[in-house]
């Protein structure tokens, strides 16, 4: 049907970057830059010293407090829950820049964790006696404490580390030479990996004020509502919605608006911090790192966008029982809300599949249960190409997702991968299924035995008539007869 | 009188809900659900398994049908199992069922349970042997 494939490009929903509102310049030039930049979330600051170079804002890094640089330290310099020293070093070097002895002020406030975990593997001691001990080769590669009958060594091959430690413990000698001398025994004494254990503990206590709980309890996000709500939404009586006109906006946007009316704002909590911790939340559920900026930046558009779905159909598109809810329910269980409605979707696109393919649909069912999105996605490239034909491929592969997403056509040839972010997107997502699976049951020769269906269900949803696939579909049927249904209409 | 507590579709939604919830416990192994009425009781079954089936746990639980509300009852007794599952997760999976049936109580419910952990794939493999032995003694 296509002459080409038309290429598909990922779209980020999120209309603004988390950083992306923090003016560095603006900020330090104001009187109390200190105190400003103190009250600060560490999470936003972190991403917007990474936007635009932690190198490029030594002013900024220099009226940091301990706690923010410690939970900067958090998000950056960890690896699949291990330390990784190199960045560690490499946040300190910037501090050299500034003012040498900042460096080693800097390292001595962080946890007492932190200082030996980052160096206890990369460092040996040695006193007089041990250092007899060795051969002339292993001696030349020490180093020693000036004035001092003690030693060390950093056992590293990377030059980078070699130059860090070194310009870190130089430094602190020159500062003080008993932390210096302390700092060094301790880290080479310190048994393998404990420090390093302990503080993955304390670190993951912080993180998890941010929201990126553990992994167990990161998984209830994805949780659906109690199927035994007595109040189950449906998602085929939501054709009201289709006369709101969103003018691009999203309907959270709409009840911000009614909030920021009069005294409203203050009863409204801290919407970007939920919101923020909605989207750690994610990151935990998802395995994402902290310091994984465009990955958090996607998972934020998909809150904002999941959460103004649940918001819009909670309170029947009017933004002022909107911000009601928003009030009253945690960011949290509106995305959950929202995303309960397109696993319905989800549902509701298997089960069409059933009939036209019921082999096909089961073994695509049964992936949804056990959640292997990924066996589940090869399966719909490698089994339904040749039934569905690509753009449909995309959209099912789209729809049966951890984090669904909508195919929308760009153009002529452009294809993206967008959030459901409003009840028109759902129901217009909605209607594409139907006509897909009504294409299928077309191709699959079942309509002449139920034109009556056909023609009932094209009463009901005119705006189907328009549906490329089902004109699409009218090409290989019968059809006079579905042409003659379409004239009485 | 015939009746359903459970759909399939239903029973399907409840299991992958339990696949989420134990995504950690559970690992490659996937759990199914299935509701079979009888004639004076209702078998559900919670299997937890693997795709060849050399781990393949099914946890029975049998509820007698007394009054109308045998869909709360199948439900309620479907919470219990899986508040059996997170314990049996969090207990590093050493917490069995008895392998014959044992009556429970719980939210004034009364019901029986039972579960063995198998090994289906090894017992299809010594069928086979045992059949090809058999055949060869012939």
């Amino acid at each position: 049907m296509e002459n080409s494939i038309p290429s598909i490009q990922p779209s980020v929903a999120s209309k603004k970057s988390i950083a992306s509102t923090v003016d560095f310049d603006s900020l330090l030039a104001q009187k109390d830059a200190r105190k400003i930049l103190r009250k600060m979330l560490p999470q936003k600051l972190y991403y917007a010293l990474k936007e635009k170079g932690p190198e490029n804002c030594l002013a900024v890094l220099d009226l940091l407090s301990n706690e923010q640089f410690q939970r900067i330290i958090d998000y950056d310099v960890w690896h699949k829950e291990r330390l990784v020293p190199k960045k560690l070093f490499s946040w300190l070097e910037l501090y050299h820049e500034i003012e040498p002895k900042k460096m080693v002020e800097r390292f001595a406030d962080l946890d007492e964790e932190y200082q030996i975990a980052a160096l206890a593997p990369l460092l040996r001691f040695y006193d007089n006696d041990d250092f007899e001990s060795l051969s002339e080769d292993k001696q030349d590669r020490l180093q020693q404490f000036p004035n001092q009958a003690l030693y060390y060594e950093i056992c590293s091959d990377d030059p980078d580390i070699h130059r860090q430690i070194t310009t870190l413990l130089e430094t602190a000698m020159g500062e003080n030479m008993r932390y210096a001398i302390a700092l060094v025994s301790h880290s080479a004494m310190s048994p393998p990996e404990e420090a390093e254990h302990l503080l993955q503990q304390f670190r993951s206590a912080r993180l998890q004020e941010d929201g990126f709980v553990p992994f167990t309890e990161s998984q209830e996000i994805f949780l659906p509502l109690d199927l035994r709500a007595k109040k189950k939404p449906t998602l085929m009586s939501l054709d009201s919605a289709l006369s709101l006109d969103s003018k691009g906006l999203l309907f959270l946007d709409e009840v911000l608006k009614v909030g920021q009316k009069g005294e409203h704002y203050k009863s409204l909590p801290d919407l970007q911090t939920a919101l923020l911790s909605c989207a750690n939340h994610l990151c935990a559920a998802l395995d994402i790192e902290p310091s994984d900026r465009p990955s958090l930046e996607f998972l934020l558009g998909q809150a904002r966008s999941l959460i103004s779905l649940a918001l819009e159909y909670l309170s029947n598109s009017d933004p002022e029982t909107g911000f009601g809810f928003l009030k009253t329910e945690y960011p949290k269980a509106l995305f959950r809300f929202g995303l309960f409605l397109l696993q319905d979707l989800q549902l509701y696109a298997v089960k069409s599949l059933a009939s036209s393919t019921p082999e096909k649909a089961k073994k695509l069912l049964d992936y949804l249960v056990q959640q292997k999105f990924v066996s589940l996605k090869n399966y719909i490239d490698t089994h339904l190409l040749d039934l569905l034909g690509f753009i449909d491929t995309q959209r099912l592969s789209g729809l049966l997702s951890r984090l669904p997403l909508r195919l929308k056509q760009e153009g002529a040839n452009r294809l993206s991968l967008t959030t459901v972010d409003s009840l028109k997107d759902l129901i217009d997502f909605r209607n594409e299924l139907i006509a897909l699976n009504l294409k299928l049951q077309i191709e699959a020769n079942q309509l002449p035995s139920s034109i009556d269906e056909l023609k009932n269900l094209l009463q009901a949803r005119p705006q189907l008539i328009n549906n490329l696939a089902v004109f699409q579909a009218i090409d290989t049927a019968n059809e006079n007869s579905i042409l003659q249904i379409l004239r009485t209409l | 009188m015939s009746f359903e507590p459970l759909n399939d579709l239903e029973c399907k939604q409840l299991a992958q809900i339990m696949n989420i919830k134990h995504a950690v416990g559970r690992g490659t192994r996937f759990f199914t659900i299935t509701v079979n009425p009888e004639k004076e009781a209702c078998l559900v079954n919670v299997t937890l398994k693997c795709d060849d089936q050399s781990y393949y746990y099914p946890v029975q639980g049998r509820i007698e049908i007394e009054s109308q509300n045998i869909r709360d009852s199948v439900l309620a007794l479907l919470d219990y199992i899986d508040c059996y599952f997170e314990e049996f997760f969090q207990e590093d999976e050493n917490i069995y069922l008895p392998i014959d049936w044992k009556e429970y109580a719980f939210e004034g419910l009364q019901f029986h349970l039972r579960g063995q952990i198998l090994n289906l794939k090894s017992e299809a493999a010594a069928d086979l042997l045992l059949n090809t032995e058999n055949d060869q003694q012939v």
